[in-house]
């Protein structure tokens, strides 16, 4: 077993690969998505802040084996739908992300908020045009935290039958062979780094204002 | 226009903001609201684009009182000018001028245009044009700061302590620039300051308060100076009204010498005196001393003598005269050629006539 193995195998690993892009990608924009008007509730009612914060750091404390297997009861799923997975990485999404998005917000100087306002920017246009921009960064931050770790999350998700690259480590560990392991392995490996990047390189393409050393 | 009657701020623990608040800012005139901290000058001034809401009286813009107009267009015609300058930190100079008018659905190209324009207005270079603002120093923000609540060209200006974050020497030059740009457009203008002199050299009225938001006086500068309403308002102002009183140009006829002149770069006659050293176009660069029969040189000449003219105030002529070499201070005509000399003795004279001793 060697090389042949993964030759033999590529098709399969590449599948493998896709489903894990897929099923890192969906819920992390899907999080995004809802972070971005809950964190400004966050931040515009600042006494909904520790609620919404707090609830978002207990949501990230759950263990995401067990989510996997409590989901499908709570939210009428069969146990071996992907779904599961999707709503579980959205929830951590959200709940790593609500905070930034938030904390991104109230970056803004309150001498730029109380310009726009006085210009007469309603305050969804100085959410979209002037204080969702100034955030970027902080979210932008956030982002490739999440990302990473939802790469290495999703795995988690072989132990219900889910396939993904962390089929390779189940399949691995049930045959006692050590090459799939190390193939999902390096295969997780290159697509968090490739990830990263990608959110490196758009974070510097949406903040062409920050000084080139800091961005 | 924009008038204030019998407005009052009340915060909700009771304590007064501005207390029964009555004045009235005119058409394309600046109006400066100055008073120590904690007098409710700027708590006046965000209750006219309604960052705050009075809790009695009413302030009218135009002819409407601002709680029944709708608050963004309210706005929309109100620029806005802070200390900080606000800038939007994402946006270029450019961006930051084009900002609102974009919003407001003009057309890139002529925003930006419209924006290039302003720049200049302000007096800052094209080539700043594409920098972001923390490229900046204090005193380009705020000059940017201006031309960005210049850009939908409203016909009110708010301005809350705009140069007071600057150093001395830029503040001096953004207060004399920005008169020189109000002079242009003639803005219906209120600002607040907690300095004195700003007040006294912008303001075409004053409106000063004391602590609680009460009126302590509504006047012009000149009659501010000369008649203080009561002990604070005379305290408040200060020295300002010794020498800094002078400043304000007076009726009285002065006797202006002629003056002695040699250009650069011809012979001085040789008798030890005083001359003033003209250039090809007669517009003085400084006094002079002749001395072995040289030349008239650049390298000799005074230029620490300030040289100021002869329609100014009588602040600028006696400085003219203080700063001389020899007592005497050097006058120009208004295009800048040589009007004459005045002596010290003289613009002291013309203080006691002005001053109808």
């Amino acid at each position: 077993m060697g090389f042949d193995w993964i030759a033999y195998n590529a098709g399969r690993i590449g599948e493998l690969t896709l489903a894990h892009l897929w099923m890192t990608l969906t819920p992390t924009l899907i999080g995004l998505v809802i972070a971005l008007p809950v964190g400004w509730v966050a931040y515009r009612y600042r006494r909904l802040y520790p609620w919404i914060v707090g609830v978002g750091g207990l949501l990230y404390t759950l263990p995401s084996l067990a989510v996997f297997i409590i989901l499908p009861m709570m939210v009428g799923t069969q146990i071996l739908d992907p779904i599961n997975v999707l709503i579980a990485l959205t929830v951590y999404t959200f709940a790593l992300l609500v905070r930034s998005v938030a904390d991104g917000l109230a970056s803004v100087s309150p001498e730029t908020n109380q310009a726009a306002e006085a210009m007469g920017y309603s305050s969804m246009q100085r959410f979209v045009r002037v204080q969702l921009p100034v955030a970027t960064p902080v979210i932008m931050a956030s982002m490739r935290v999440i990302l990473v770790t939802n790469v290495s999350i999703v795995s988690m998700a072989a132990v219900i039958g889910v396939p993904q690259l962390g089929s390779l480590f189940t399949e691995g560990f049930s045959r006692r062979q050590t090459l799939p392991i190390i193939v999902g392995i390096v295969v997780c490996l290159i697509l968090a780094i490739i990830l990263d990047q990608l959110v490196v390189r758009a974070s510097k393409w949406l903040t062409p204002w920050l000084p080139k050393e800091r961005a | 226009m924009i008038v204030f009657d019998n407005v009052s701020k009340q915060y909700p623990d009771g304590t007064m903001g501005v207390d029964g608040l009555s004045f009235t800012a005119d058409e394309g005139q600046i109006t400066v609201l100055v008073g120590p901290s904690g007098c409710g000058k700027t708590t006046s001034l965000r209750m006219i684009n309604r960052l705050l809401e009075p809790t009695g009286g009413s302030i009218l813009v135009g002819d409407a009182d601002v709680m029944s107009q709708n608050v963004v267009a309210l706005r929309r015609q109100i620029g806005y000018v802070i200390q900080n300058s606000g800038l939007f930190p994402h946006r270029t100079v450019l961006g930051n001028v084009a900002s609102l008018p974009i919003m407001l659905g003009m057309s890139r190209k002529d925003a930006r245009a419209r924006a290039h324009e302003l720049l200049e207005t302000v007096g800052l270079d094209a080539s700043y044009a594409k920098r972001y603002p923390w490229q900046l120093s204090g005193g380009q923000q705020q000059r940017v700061g201006v031309a960005r609540a210049l850009a939908t060209d409203p016909p009110y200006m708010l301005m809350d302590e705009p140069f007071s974050a600057v150093d001395p020497i830029t503040r001096a030059q953004l207060q004399q620039e920005f008169l020189r740009i109000q002079s242009e457009v003639g803005k219906t203008i209120v600002m607040v300051t907690h300095d004195i002199d700003e007040a006294l050299t912008l303001g075409d009225r004053i409106v000063m308060l004391r602590t609680g938001g009460h009126l302590a006086q509504n006047a012009t500068p000149r009659e501010l100076l000369r008649n203080p309403a009561d002990e604070f308002v005379a305290n408040f102002v200060g020295r300002a009204r010794g020498y800094g009183a002078l400043g304000f140009t007076s009726d009285v006829q002065l006797d202006i010498q002629p003056a002695r002149s040699v250009r650069i770069g011809e012979q001085t006659a040789n008798d030890d005196e005083w001359l003033v050293a003209v250039d090809d176009e007669s517009r003085p660069l400084g006094w002079l001393r002749t001395d072995d029969e040289g030349i008239a040189q650049h390298a000799d000449v005074e230029h620490a003598t300030i040289i100021t003219r002869a329609d100014g105030t009588l602040r600028d002529i006696m400085d003219a005269a203080l700063s001389s070499p020899n007592g005497r201070g050097i006058l120009v005509h208004e295009d800048g050629t040589l009007r004459g000399v005045i002596t010290l003795e003289e613009v002291t004279r013309a203080i006691r006539v002005s001053k109808g001793l």
